[in-house]
């Protein structure tokens, strides 16, 4: 009845089908596709390829750490350039260690949630049939395949990959031979990408809302990923101007960094950091959004505190752009102005804390469904928690003067924007699969995955706190040369093991994306009876996303478990009449 | 579950005021919280799709333009607040010397500012439906523009010619880089011209082809405007 009731609310609405014609070619349909899901399944598949690239580089430098000076025979026939002698090239190292952070934080991170994620729910959570501009958003996602060529092109070229690190300080990465340069192309031509793609998020969302949906109707989602990609727009023009000096700096013989010739390499630290802190709230942001989603659906809650949480989305992006000075309290920085940035950076714990507080009271006492995207959302609060206590003491400048560089800001980011990021990334594939591909993802082997991969990463990244307290350096090859390090070997040992017990569990997911995109079970239309616009439309969405007229919205999206709800129904969805509201549930309306 | 009948909220007025589909009052549950949290604005502004024909979809797609305009407008200006900073914080060190810049520059500002003097004819005239007249202004807009560019590499010649290199000094070096990324966003712009030449011998209202050139406009004066300031601040 409810469907019924709700076309002919709808009435009214402009009919949109066969204003646009589907592309049938299959270059068209699914390759130079300017349909916004179609790449935002690029973003997210070239995204998780290339986060087993960056895996794998990971997995390589835990070898070394774990065994510092033991040969590896095997590893020798397949990688003989890297592992000479049985050995990894210490110039190797240092390449994996640059092109390991700079392909997670840009390449798979930023990419899968600001493109893939966004691409995505946003024109299907606000009712709109794509981007405000569909060929500038293709344009985006190739961009990033060209900005992929240049960065993996370093490998193959004269010197290898940069060694200076994904932060790319001069004067090392001055100094750097030819695959810094193509780096720092690369990360150009990403940041072109990634404004491309943002002025089409921050456009659409502002402008192609369908009718009832207001701002303070929108989907957390939405919110975070329209914050994001003003955050970015503000922050990537920063890391811009700075990759264009350095190129300058590198092929033009300019000085603008380089101490050699009067540069202040102090000055692309400011750069960079302009850009790289709001860089971390540009990628668990989206993941926060996520998890709001995930866990209020899967909880059959509420979100509590709706406007605290849009208010603290835009506390957190406002407060990332005046705290950049916390990464260079090392660097001379005076007193005064460290004493301003931590006042700045634990100012951000404010925020953040509302967040965590109203994901706690969310589900608290609920009825939580544990899904494999539930159990990843929960997951995402816990590794969040522990990142961000650890956050309070490197936001210390007394503090972080003794763990800068240490491992102990390795164990902190990686739980922060690697780990708690990717669980973002995780609970929303989780959830969103079906209605991506028409298909379940198999539970079983999502929860095995889920479990692993918790384990391995508490088992990775918590033990490298201690680390730090041992003074154990990061960006260390051979770590064991220094004798007040001796007893971090057992350390060294488990978060090897652990790592690698974090990448196996990934093999398991791969499976299982790959599988139940092709074999697994048919979706429903709302196979977890969610209440935001995207559960209306088929699964998948048609090209134009909605069958004939967009759906009209009626209230938030988190009515769920209300209380003058007839017996059995759980869950109001947004697009529903109110003359439905009465009978859904009892013919399936709600569940729709 | 006790059930009442009442005035119809704020939510559909509103929605009939906007052309939904009208409704009678209906029944509806006690003690709902369909709006929550509490004094939303019942209706976005949303047109109604990513395209189709309806007026909306020209409104929403003409207002995501203008502000799409604009927000290249401030990703730019952020990338050359960049270069400011790093070229002020340069500036204040010692050994710092600054070059006499090439007299050409004063020639290529004028020619700029000339620039910007047809492109407002061109929007002007297309805002008044003189569609010839506005291609004129746009060409000669493009020439103008194709004569800065020339200018600025004539520029740099000059100056290559007479032994300053970027690697020369910092100002110098600044010079290139600013005036090159500079070129680059003007080149941007003809691009912009020669969509608009080619938008103004397409069907469309003379809103639309209005809505169109000022933000081709908008765009062209940015540049304009942005060279003065660099300009002024490689004098300084």
């Amino acid at each position: 009845m409810a469907h019924g009731g709700t076309q002919a609310a709808l009435a009214g609405h402009a009919t949109h089908a066969g204003h646009h014609h589907e592309p049938q070619s299959f270059w068209r349909r699914y390759i130079f596709s300017t349909d916004h899901k179609i790449i935002a399944i690029q973003y997210l598949l070239t995204s998780l390829v290339m986060a087993a690239v960056g895996g794998f580089l990971a997995m390589l430098m835990r070898v070394q750490l774990g065994w510092p000076g033991r040969q590896w025979p095997l590893l020798e026939a397949l990688m003989p350039n890297a592992f000479k002698g049985g050995r990894m090239d210490p110039d190797f190292y240092y390449g994996a260690v640059t092109m390991h952070g700079t392909i997670m934080v840009f390449f798979f991170l930023t990419t899968a949630l600001s493109g893939g994620f966004a691409n995505f729910l946003i024109p299907l959570q606000i009712g709109a049939r794509d981007m405000a501009f569909p060929v500038l958003n293709m344009i985006s996602y190739w961009l990033f395949p060209v900005a992929i060529v240049f960065a993996l092109a370093s490998f193959f070229v004269q010197g290898g990959a940069p060694g200076s690190g994904w932060t790319a300080y001069p004067p090392l990465s001055d100094r750097e031979p030819l695959g810094q340069t193509l780096w720092l192309i690369s990360v150009f031509i990403l940041m072109l990408a990634f404004l491309a793609g943002g002025i089409n998020y921050i456009t659409t969302t502002l402008n192609l809302r369908t009718k009832g949906m207001s701002m303070s109707r929108l989907p957390l989602t939405v919110w975070t990923l329209f914050v994001t990609a003003l955050v970015g727009l503000f922050a990537f023009p920063a890391l811009m101007a700075a990759a264009l000096m350095l190129i300058f700096d590198r092929v033009g013989g300019t000085h603008f960094f380089d101490p050699a010739g009067g540069g202040d390499p102090i000055l692309w630290q400011h750069l960079f950091w302009f850009f790289g802190h709001p860089e971390v709230y540009i990628v668990i942001l989206p993941a926060m959004g996520i998890v709001s989603e995930v866990l209020a659906t899967h909880a059959r809650k509420p979100v509590f505190g709706y406007r605290y949480m849009v208010g603290s989305t835009l506390a957190i992006a406002g407060l990332s752009f005046i705290v950049w000075g916390h990464h260079m309290f090392a660097s001379g920085m005076s007193p005064t102005l460290g004493s301003m940035f931590m006042a700045t950076t634990l100012a951000i714990a404010i925020p953040s804390a509302v967040k965590t507080f109203n994901w706690l009271a969310t589900i608290y006492r609920s009825k939580m469904r544990f899904t494999t995207a539930a159990l990843y959302a929960v997951g995402f609060v816990s590794l969040f928690i522990t990142g961000g206590l650890t956050g309070i003491i490197l936001g210390n400048p007394s503090t972080d003067l003794y763990f800068h560089d240490t491992y102990f800001v390795v164990g902190h980011f990686h739980f922060i924007m690697g780990a708690a990021a990717l669980f973002g990334v995780f609970a929303g594939l989780y959830h969103w699969f079906p209605k991506m591909f028409g298909r379940m993802m198999n539970e079983r082997l999502g929860k095995i995955h889920f479990w692993l991969t918790f384990l391995g990463i508490y088992g990775t990244f918590f033990p490298m706190h201690f680390l730090g307290t041992a003074g154990m350096p990061r960006r260390i090859y051979s770590w064991e040369a220094y004798q007040f390090l001796g007893d971090v070997a057992t350390l060294n040992h488990i978060i090897s093991i652990s790592a690698f017990v974090l990448g196996a569990a990934q093999l398991i997911f791969a499976f299982n994306l790959f599988y139940s995109m092709f074999r697994g079970p048919k979706a429903e239309r709302n196979p977890w009876q969610a209440n935001t616009l995207e559960w209306w439309a088929p699964s998948p969405p048609p090209h134009g996303n909605w069958d004939e007229a967009e759906p009209v919205v009626y209230r938030w999206p988190y009515e769920y478990s209300p209380k003058y709800a007839p017996e059995g129904v759980d869950h109001i969805p947004q697009w529903l009449p109110e003359p439905a509201v009465a009978t859904a549930g009892r013919d399936g309306a709600g569940a729709r | 579950m006790p059930t009442t009948t009442r005035k119809p909220p704020r939510t559909r007025h509103r929605l009939r005021r906007q052309g939904a589909a009208a409704r009678p009052p209906v029944p509806v549950i006690a003690g709902r919280r369909v709006d929550t949290p509490g004094r939303i604005p019942p209706n976005g502004r949303g047109g109604g799709g990513g395209w189709g024909g309806g007026p909306g979809d020209d409104e929403a797609r003409a207002r995501a333009a203008t502000m799409a305009t604009w927000m290249v407008v401030a990703a730019v200006t952020l990338m050359f607040m960049g270069f400011t900073s790093t070229y002020v914080a340069r500036s204040a060190e010692p050994g710092w010397a600054r070059q006499d810049l090439p007299p050409l520059l004063w020639w290529n500002t004028a020619v700029l500012l000339a620039s910007s003097v047809t492109m407002e004819l061109a929007r002007r005239r297309a805002r008044k439906g003189l569609v010839a007249g506005a291609r004129r202004a746009l060409g000669v807009t493009t020439l103008l523009g194709l004569a800065f560019v020339a200018g600025q590499v004539a520029a740099w010649a000059q100056w290559l010619a007479a032994g300053v290199v970027a690697s020369g000094s910092t100002h110098a070096a600044f010079f290139y880089l600013l005036s090159g990324v500079h070129a680059a966003h003007v080149a941007g712009g003809l691009g912009a011209l020669l969509y608009g030449m080619w938008r103004l011998g397409r069907p469309g209202t003379p809103a639309q082809m209005a809505a169109s050139m000022t933000n081709i406009a908008t765009y062209w004066h940015f540049v304009d405007v942005l060279w003065l300031y660099l300009f002024a601040l490689l004098l300084w």
